[in-house]
């Protein structure tokens, strides 16, 4: 593990010698990692996006074959083969992300605190990048384009809808009244999520140093043009549309 | 007790992590199991007992690579 911290601290100082600033070598460098997991990134989004829209299939499946856990994975798999959908399942990929994610959080870390540049190459505009920024304007970047990364992925305001509630079969309607309970509730829980992550991440970007804030702004923009890319402004539009509606 | 806890803890967490992933490398992974394997050790360890139910789990996460 240091092994590699020291390698992407050594990429680090490269890039602050061709940039000639610790910022624009932060730039670069996250530019950099997301171009090299970019083919990753759009075929997993992509299937992400097709198992979104088969979603309303795989209710059926899931009421056809109920208890039938082998039939229903078999059917699942049968399903994902016929719209050549490719999850990237399981939890390798994200142990090496989470591993990952630590030795660039101390590559940056001891890149910032180990007297490595200037003190001229520590300021980046009007932030000194070891320090946290004492205008809270990049924290507030942060929340912000965290936030509308949440709405981006937010489902918006599909809603499951199975057999008309005109119904007059009795088991019908408890049945949809159970679905769109459970539907309120995931809804809710997602919507506090909504918030919740970009407060969070304002607050943190404001203690860290704002080279690290400066990391995270960069990888949530790019995030923010992928996501743009694959699946277009996703659940920003019904959001901007309430929005709209509730000021008329 | 303490192993429902820790799952909860972790059922908490989880979309926290989600969205980190997301956010630092633009893609996370899906489960390959249904239900998750928490929701699935949550039932085993109420069914079987904790240690019955966390083996059963164990044996489930190590089945996810």
């Amino acid at each position: 593990m240091s092994f590699l911290i020291e390698q992407f601290i050594q990429l680090l100082v490269f890039l602050n010698g061709i940039f000639g600033s610790l910022g624009w070598a932060i730039i670069g460098f996250t530019v950099l990692v997301r171009a090299v997991l970019l083919p990753l990134t759009v075929s997993s989004i992509k299937a992400q996006k097709q198992l979104r829209d088969l979603q309303p299939e795989l209710k059926k499946l899931n009421k056809k074959h109920g208890k039938d856990k082998q039939a229903l994975q078999a059917a699942q798999l049968q399903l994902y083969q016929k719209y050549n959908v490719n999850p990237l399942a399981g939890c390798l990929p994200q142990l090496v992300q989470i591993f990952l994610l630590i030795v660039l959080y101390r590559a940056l870390l001891d890149f910032l605190n180990g007297g490595l540049v200037s003190d001229e190459a520590l300021q980046f505009g009007w932030l000194n990048l070891a320090q946290p920024d004492p205008t809270y304007a990049l924290p507030i970047i942060a929340a912000v384009t965290q936030l509308l990364l949440s709405l981006m992925i937010a489902p918006g305001a599909e809603t499951p809808d199975l057999v008309s509630n005109k119904s007059k079969d009795k088991q019908i309607k408890e049945a949809n009244e159970k679905e769109e309970n459970t539907a309120e509730m995931a809804a809710s829980m997602q919507q506090q999520m909504l918030y919740i992550m970009p407060l969070m991440t304002g607050f943190i970007a404001a203690r860290f140093p704002s080279g690290l804030a400066l990391y995270w702004v960069i990888a949530t923009l790019f995030s923010l043009g992928q996501q743009y890319y694959i699946s277009g402004w996703g659940g920003l539009t019904s959001y901007y549309q309430r929005l709209v509606s509730r000021f008329k | 007790m303490i192993a429902k806890a820790l799952i909860r803890f972790y059922q908490a967490v989880e979309p926290f992590k989600r969205r980190i992933l997301l956010t630092v490398f633009g893609f996370t992974t899906e489960c390959k199991h249904q239900p998750t394997c928490s929701k699935y050790a949550e039932k085993q360890i109420t069914e079987h007992g904790t240690i019955v139910g966390s083996a059963k789990a164990l044996g489930r996460l190590l089945s996810c690579w």
